[in-house]
């Protein structure tokens, strides 16, 4: 009786891990992009960094407009994939965007492993569909942290390289605390180091890093700016606030190591930059979690946040939409590149088809991702 | 249903399980997150349930693992041999002797950041030694979880207080002075506390007569060749970079296990692999469960709800709080905790300096290894010294937590005083 029992929920936990472990798997196949016509080509990272070749940190690289005397921006989304607004940005501009001078490069899913699973403990959904004219469009949900399955263990601590940094061992699998990289390093760490090689090797002239926080950060609705960048940066924010929409200028921390605003621009000649917008579900105050969350970024707790002065951003029952955080990113791309241009006006960037904010609040987001282009 | 009321259901399955249908407390915990996931409207919530429960892959491999190398380590003779030096050099200094195995129990968890490898090697090296005082399995097992939790939080490595850190980008700097504040004067007080009055009272030789015969004689230095390379695999890579490599504390235990086999008594590796096996089986449903139970806990917004309700709370009662709050939650994960409400907390308390109320809150949450439905340093430590009811090593165990506990909302309170006299204002 005893074996038949053990037999029994041994089949049980061996059916649960198929039934689980097949929907897991679906983490490893990339949604379909459909680029704009004025996309050039795609480029996979390994082409920067060899060693990245057939493993999951080789990633998409999409390309557009000519070097054409015009300069060279470079729009990473994905970095942490439970961030949605980041890489639903780069989305929407590989798919609206329409290049008229310069050169835009856009990664998607910076840290493409991310995006092939999420994180234990969050209990964050899997996918989720935001409604386009041709029907629902399927798109993942990730992790802040490299796939386990590409990187473990864990070290107890992470020793930042070059600096000497040290954070918890979880970090060791967060990008954004891995440039610049390492060549004979991590999984990660040679995915950052394949990304400073583009920005090296493509003499990129500003990068943009797209992030969300929760409400409670203190570096929220913000754009960081690494020394270099600040003029171009502090233009945007200025413009974005003449526009209305609420933006701080933080100047990249000196001090802490590992972050792309700051690597970036002390390893390579670019102006980096990084921008965040509020997302309720990277919070530790939220309720309950779901893909709605995501969408309508809803969340009663916050409102209760809010009245307790916990979050640092206003917040009501409306919540902040999905729609809100990506046109934050998207008018935040127009304006950083306008600060650009007329830093450098000689080597000016111009472009067209990609909605403003507002365009985002009143049409939707999948109006713009109808994947028909 | 409101989180509220979803909480109080998993809770009610929870008590249920354990106390009417006499589950285990993993089995109990699974169960409970099932009902939570359904009373939440998320069905079965499967997906999350499994998700969940690979929480705390890497403590379950430690778990098991560390179990298997002090299996070894004890038949080969070492861990006698260890103890019948221990009484030789020590025995009759009985200030240096606490003072001196309260230190060794804390060691890996200041290398570690974890309590189980402080209860299940050093701990368990100690154990015989300890009850050859006289000493009651309780206080024996209070002794050793109470010198685990002060691994734990002792620099240099403070898990709980990096995880924090994480949680606002601040980087893990100064928090070494701190700590050793906070954790060396309290870990040898609460030494004494436990221990003190049978060490005044110690009887060397007939502590040795008790204890196993030292291998020495037929082995040699040898016999500790398998801790040594535990100790280089363990340090070389903080130490060392790039030139020892990091193996992970699972792999370095089992290797360090592996060379045991021939430094000294014959081991069988087949029965010390069961035996590990055995005694952990337990311990690792536990830690699946709760996995899966924080997994539902998020999904449900039972979390959050935990959360904002102690962040409302006025002036003081949120120290009431914290100070009940934070290492109850702790008890389902000190990591979770410091995550979950030790990063809210440090935020509503940015007036205050930072490292102090980090460390303060880092030492709250693994005050949680206490705590049930884990107490994963009494629970570890039970076996060890042969005590079946946990909850004695938990009662022997009250004062250096209430010390603890005051201690940090002393550090929080005059967090500013004391970062000037840390140097750190």
């Amino acid at each position: 009786m005893k074996s038949l029992l053990s037999t029994l929920l041994l089949l049980l936990v061996l059916s649960l891990c198929l039934v689980t472990g097949l929907g897991f798997r679906q983490g490893r196949v990339d949604e379909p992009l459909y680029p704009s016509p004025s996309f050039k080509r795609t480029a996979p990272l390994s082409n920067y960094f060899a060693q990245l070749k057939n493993t999951p940190g080789d990633t998409e690289i999409f390309e557009f407009g000519e070097q054409d005397g015009g300069g060279t921006v470079l729009v990473l989304g994905g970095t942490h994939c439970d961030e949605p607004a980041s890489y639903l940005a780069a989305y929407l501009l590989i798919e609206n965007l329409k290049l008229e001078r310069g050169r835009v490069l856009v990664v998607p899913r910076a840290n493409r492993s991310a995006l092939s699973h999420t994180t234990p403990g969050e209990a964050f959904p899997a996918s989720f569909e935001i409604e386009t004219a041709n029907g629902p469009r399927r798109f993942r949900m990730g992790s802040r942290y490299t796939n386990p399955l590409d990187q473990w263990p864990d070290p107890e601590v992470f020793v930042h390289y070059p600096s000497g940094q040290e954070l918890s061992g979880m970090d060791s699998r967060n990008l954004n605390r891995n440039y610049p990289g390492r060549a004979d390093g991590s999984f990660t760490q040679r995915v950052g180091h394949a990304l400073a090689e583009l920005v090296r090797v493509e003499n990129v002239d500003l990068v943009i890093d797209l992030h969300e926080a929760s409400l409670e950060y203190p570096v929220i609705n913000a754009i960081v700016a690494h020394e270099r960048a600040m003029d171009c940066a502090s233009i945007a924010v200025l413009e974005l606030q003449l526009e209305g929409l609420d933006f701080a200028l933080e100047p990249s921390p000196a001090n802490f190591h590992g972050l792309s605003h700051r690597e970036l621009g002390d390893h390579t000649a670019c102006m980096a930059t990084l921008m965040e917008s509020a997302n309720v579900i990277q919070g530790r105050l939220r309720g309950r979690t779901g893909a709605e969350t995501i969408l309508k970024g809803q969340d009663p707790m916050y409102v209760r946040a809010a009245e307790i002065e916990m979050t640092r951003v206003p917040y009501t029952e409306d919540g902040i939409p999905l729609e809100v955080r990506v046109g934050r990113h998207i008018e935040g791309v127009a304006k950083l590149i306008s600060g650009f241009n007329q830093v450098k006006p000689e080597r000016a960037i111009t472009y067209a088809g990609v909605p403003g904010y507002s365009d985002l609040q009143k049409n939707g987001l999948g109006h713009y991702l109808s994947g028909t282009k | 249903m409101s989180e509220g009321a979803v909480l109080a259901v998993m809770l009610a399955a929870l008590g249920g399980a354990v106390f009417l249908l006499r589950l285990p407390t993993g089995v109990a915990l699974f169960l409970s997150a099932m009902l939570g996931s359904l009373a939440s409207g998320n069905g079965l919530g499967l997906s999350f349930l499994t998700e969940g429960s690979m929480l705390y892959l890497d403590p379950i491999m430690i778990v098991i693992t560390s179990l298997f190398f002090m299996a070894v380590f004890e038949r080969s003779g070492a861990l006698g041999t260890l103890n019948v030096w221990v009484v030789r050099t020590f025995g009759r200094h009985s200030f240096l002797l606490v003072s001196f195995l309260m230190l060794l129990v804390m060691f890996p968890g200041m290398v570690t950041g974890l309590t189980a490898p402080c209860v299940l090697t050093t701990g368990a090296m100690i154990a015989p030694l300890l009850l050859s005082t006289g000493a009651s399995p309780a206080t024996a097992g209070a002794f050793i979880a109470t010198g685990a939790f002060f691994g734990m939080v002792a620099p240099p490595v403070n898990i709980c207080a990096m995880l924090i850190c994480g949680g606002v980008d601040m980087p893990y700097i100064g928090f070494d002075l701190p700590l050793l504040a906070a954790t060396i004067p309290l870990a040898l007080l609460s030494a004494y506390l436990l221990m003190g009055a049978r060490f005044r009272s110690f009887d060397p030789d007939a502590a040795l007569a008790l204890l196993p015969m030292s291998r020495y004689d037929a082995h040699g230095i040898k016999l500790f060749l398998p801790l040594l390379l535990l100790l280089v695999l363990m340090l070389g890579e903080k130490i060392l970079p790039g030139v020892i490599p990091f193996l992970g504390i699972p792999l370095i235990f089992v290797v360090s296990a592996l060379l045991g086999l021939f430094t000294g008594d014959k081991v069988s590796i087949r029965d010390s692999a069961l035996w590990a096996t055995r005694e952990s089986l337990s311990i690792l449903a536990l830690l699946a469960g709760i996995g899966a139970f924080i997994e539902v806990l998020t999904l449900s917004g039972a979390r959050g709800w935990i959360v904002i309700n102690l962040l409302s709370l006025p002036d003081w009662q949120l120290y009431l709080g914290m100070a009940i709050l934070v290492p109850l939650f702790g008890g389902i994960s000190a990591y979770g905790a410091s995550v979950v409400l030790g990063v809210p907390i440090l935020l509503s308390l940015l007036d205050r300096n930072n490292i102090l109320i980090a460390a303060a809150l880092s030492m709250l949450a693994s005050i949680g290894d206490f705590m049930p439905p884990t107490r994963l340093a009494i629970l570890l430590a039970g076996p060890i010294v042969g005590e079946d009811r946990v909850s004695r090593i938990l009662k022997r165990s009250v004062w250096p937590i209430v010390l603890s506990v005051i201690l940090t909302l002393a550090m929080i309170y005059f967090a500013n005083d004391l970062a000037k006299l840390f140097g750190l204002a």
